[in-house]
């Protein structure tokens, strides 16, 4: 008797512990994470009560309004004048795109909430946001991109302002919110329109990588843009083949021309040359990998770890454009906007203002400078390399008349088997206005397809 | 019998009472607008619960005992039929239809297992045989067939209910930890391998797993305890206020009043309300092992415990569904969620623990 006794002492403790346990929850939920529950955007009480505050527009920089408000009898509800051209950024409902980041400033609440602004309104009324887009840039862009996938973006290098944030294929918000029918087709897309291409999608950069290994190996010192390579169609570089898409070779080329020409075997040596260390710093240093701190959020990059194992093979790899690099398109745009930049490295930014109904300012923002990835002179050099590269006629799809541009295509092949062209391009050299990436999946040749985008896009950008 | 009924565990009544107001008044806040009438059956069923309490301790439990192979006969007839006859909701057919009224007899059937356990464990240790692999394997039998039925209704809940007071039972029985553990040990296999073959049908899968990643799916298999999850977060230290809750109100977290009736509490009472409510279920399960200490008579000892566990197991995981730590499945609140099976059920057990604990010392007259 005595052991069951001693049993039942056992089994209460046992019931006490997950008493405790449960109290313990209890408190988690409802003091520590409380506030988090009350303003999450599932939260459907919120959502119709939100309904009843007048919220903020969202405008382009030219003033174009692309998210916009009506009142009806249901409360306050969201137009998409502008329509596919902007629902990446936009978003299609109050938990998606700008919409669900900027909340509180779209309905002034939180940190944007003010009573003497609803007292001299004479409501709840939320804040007007101002994005750094150019309307005329986008709309263009989007129009290149009908039927494509892939996207565009473009920066202005100096300050990191995004003038365009285009992914394709894209969608109209009011008309897949209209009936159940079209918003599950889009939900099951195979072709994944919600996804922003820009800043999610993860492609292999191929040879456009080379800029990064030329700008890291002309600021270390190793190479010259005269410095001589010898390309016999392939080599063995690092115990890795490396094969170039010229079979019969270069032959002799200099550092200018292999980067004009997209010659791997020359990036793979010169990588191997800059060592798995510095490799790694440099990468670090044009923050190459890292998501970018936008509105909406954005994929890091994925690089092969170059200082580990069979490091000196994979760098062979990596350098040249051909190793399991995946990258955003605004990664790439980053870099390019880094070289465009004299080094600098800017963090890129969407918003440019949040103001009040009456115009007045309550946060600007600005592209944040986060270090020096290569000296100023290296940066030029690679510029230099790149304009050289167009006028020579390799990437003559990008040029534009009487204007000096650098620019750098490649073809790659997807990871699924499936090829994608990038163009990337900043101009006028030596002052750029814009930098512009495009991206298009399925399509094997840079130059015939994104080369005219970039072109169109950049001519737009520079013209403003 | 005033004699006898003078020695009634009233803390334990007033325990129970307080619970099913409790109930009335969140079940009222719940329902006030949608269907009005639901707190007025709960009412009903809670006057039928009190009776069948005090039907149950007037009767001796230990002549009770004696009718439980019938009663656990009568039982199993009863999950038969509703395989056989039974009114299919959310596609799942618990229930026999008898005129206006459910009945679900896999809330009976737990009763009727820690009655037949009980019996049975205790005819074994007057053998002296209670701790051997046998009596652990043969009472399987008992739990087995029952936890079969009730799982082709289809319902995983209560057949994890059964074992777990199957497994409470044994241990207060006297059976060894080692061969406890090994049939724990041979139900996560069993529970694998019908996983892996799609015994495990894909919707069970899915609320099984659902709640270690509700953010996946807000809007479809997460939504019910992201919702939950809001309401309690909702309330807060003090809570918004009867008939206040914003999510309650709004009727955003279904079957609210039946197995999520605790995010209401959370909501309306906040942090200290569901506190006061958590006091009340832990005073409870106390009252249980406290008779299961002080009764001499091993079967009563077992039959109390039985009823500890069926409780504790209902309240762990009816309120930890609502919060994440436990996939969410059709568990009530014992004496709060609305439901007649499970309110008489409840009453029923606690009217078994005050006959023992009425009956723990012999009355001389």
């Amino acid at each position: 008797m005595r052991k069951l006794r001693h049993n039942i002492i056992s089994l209460s403790l046992v019931f006490l512990v997950g008493f405790l346990l449960i109290c313990l929850m209890l408190g988690y939920w409802q003091v520590i994470r409380a506030p988090a529950l009350r303003a999450h955007p599932y939260n459907d009480w919120a959502a119709q009560r939100a309904r009843s505050i007048e919220p903020g527009r969202i405008y382009t920089a030219d003033g174009q309004v692309i998210l916009g408000a009506t009142n009806t009898t249901e409360g306050w509800q969201r137009t998409y004048p502008a329509g596919e051209v902007y629902a990446h950024l936009t978003g299609y409902n109050a938990n998606t795109g700008l919409q669900r980041s900027l909340r509180d400033a779209l309905l002034g609440r939180g940190r944007y909430e003010s009573t003497w602004r609803n007292i001299l309104n004479g409501r709840r009324t939320g804040l007007n946001v101002i994005l750094t887009i150019d309307a005329t840039a986008q709309a263009q862009a989007t129009e290149l991109m009908r039927g494509r996938r892939g996207a565009v973006v473009a920066i202005q290098p100096r300050t990191g302002a995004i003038l365009t944030l285009v992914s394709a294929p894209t969608y109209d918000p009011a008309r897949i919110l209209s009936n159940e029918v079209t918003y599950e087709m889009f939900r099951n897309d195979p072709t994944s329109p919600e996804i922003n291409r820009g800043l999610q999608g993860l492609y292999p950069p191929g040879s456009v990588f080379t800029i990064f290994t030329a700008a890291a190996a002309l600021d270390a010192g190793i190479a010259t843009p005269e410095t001589v390579f010898t390309c016999a169609g392939s080599e063995t570089v690092a115990h890795t083949l490396i094969t170039c898409h010229r079979r019969s070779g270069h032959g002799q080329l200099s550092l200018s021309e292999a980067l004009a020409d997209s010659c791997p075997i020359a990036f793979a040596k010169l990588a191997v040359n800059l060592g798995p260390e510095r490799f790694r710093q440099y990468v670090k240093r044009f923050h190459l990998l890292d998501g970018a701190k936008l509105s909406i959020p954005s994929q890091p990059g994925k690089m092969a770890n170059v200082t580990a194992y069979q490091g000196e093979k994979k760098l062979a790899q990596t350098g040249c454009g051909q190793g399991p690099t995946l990258l955003t398109p605004l990664a790439i745009a980053r870099l390019m906007a880094t070289i465009a930049n004299e080094g600098q490295v800017i963090q890129p930014y969407l918003v440019a203002r949040i103001e009040e109904f009456s115009g007045h300012v309550v946060y600007r923002g600005r592209g944040q400078y986060i270090g020096r990835a290569i000296s100023a002179p290296s940066a030029a050099q690679v510029e230099g390399m790149m304009v050289a590269g167009v006028e020579k006629g390799n990437t003559d799809s990008v040029g534009i008349a009487g204007v000096e541009v650098g620019a750098m295509t490649a073809a790659v092949p997807r990871l699924t088997g499936q090829p994608c062209s990038w163009t990337v391009a900043a101009a006028p050299a030596g002052h750029a206005q814009a930098v512009v990436v495009v991206v298009v999946e399925n399509e094997a040749v840079g130059d015939r397809v994104a080369g005219p985008i970039a072109s169109e896009v950049l001519k737009t950008l520079i013209k403003r | 019998m005033k004699r006898l009924l003078a020695r009634a565990d009233f803390i334990l009544l007033a325990i129970v009472i307080a619970l099913a107001i409790c109930g009335v008044v969140t079940i009222y806040s719940c329902t006030h607008q949608q269907s009005p009438h639901t707190v007025t059956l709960q009412v009903i069923w809670i006057g039928l619960g009190l009776a069948v309490m005090g039907v149950m301790m007037a009767a001796d439990y230990a002549k009770v005992a004696t009718f439980s192979l019938v009663i656990y006969g009568a039982c199993l007839a009863l999950l038969m039929v509703v395989l056989i006859v039974s009114r299919t909701i959310l596609g799942a057919s618990r229930w026999i239809p008898l005129g206006p009224l459910h009945i679900q007899p896999a809330e009976l059937t737990k009763l009727a297992i820690i009655l037949m356990l009980g019996s049975y464990l205790t005819a074994r240790r007057e053998q002296g045989n209670q701790d051997t692999f046998a009596v652990v394997a043969s009472s399987l039998g008992y739990v087995a067939l029952p936890a079969l039925l009730i799982f082709l209704q289809p319902d995983l809940g209560t057949p994890i209910v059964i074992i777990f007071i199957w497994l409470v039972m044994l241990y207060i029985g006297g059976a060894r930890l080692s061969h406890l553990g090994a049939f724990v040990f041979a139900f996560l296999m069993l529970f694998t391998v019908a996983w892996s073959l799609g015994v495990i049908r894909p919707h069970q899968k899915e609320r099984l797993t659902t709640f270690l990643h509700p953010e996946d799916d807000p809007r479809g298999s997460g939504y019910h305890l992201k919702q939950s999850l809001i309401a309690i977060g909702s309330g807060h230290l003090f809570g918004q206020g009867f008939k206040h809750g914003t999510q309650t109100q709004g009727d955003f977290i279904p079957y609210q009043q039946q197995d999520f009736v605790f995010t209401a509490v959370a909501e309306e009472w906040g942090f200290v309300g569901a506190l006061v409510l958590l006091g009340l279920l832990a005073a409870l399960l106390v009252r249980a092992l406290l008779i299961c200490m002080l009764v001499e008579d091993l079967n009563g000892r077992l039959i109390a415990a039985g009823i500890a566990a069926m409780f504790l197991i209902h309240i762990v995981a009816s309120v930890g569904m609502t919060m994440g730590l436990l996939p969410v499945k059709g568990m009530t609140l014992p004496f709060v969620s609305y439901g007649g099976s499970s309110m008489v059920v409840n009453f029923a057990a606690v009217g078994l623990l005050q006959s023992i604990y009425m009956r723990r010392q012999k009355i001389t007259f």
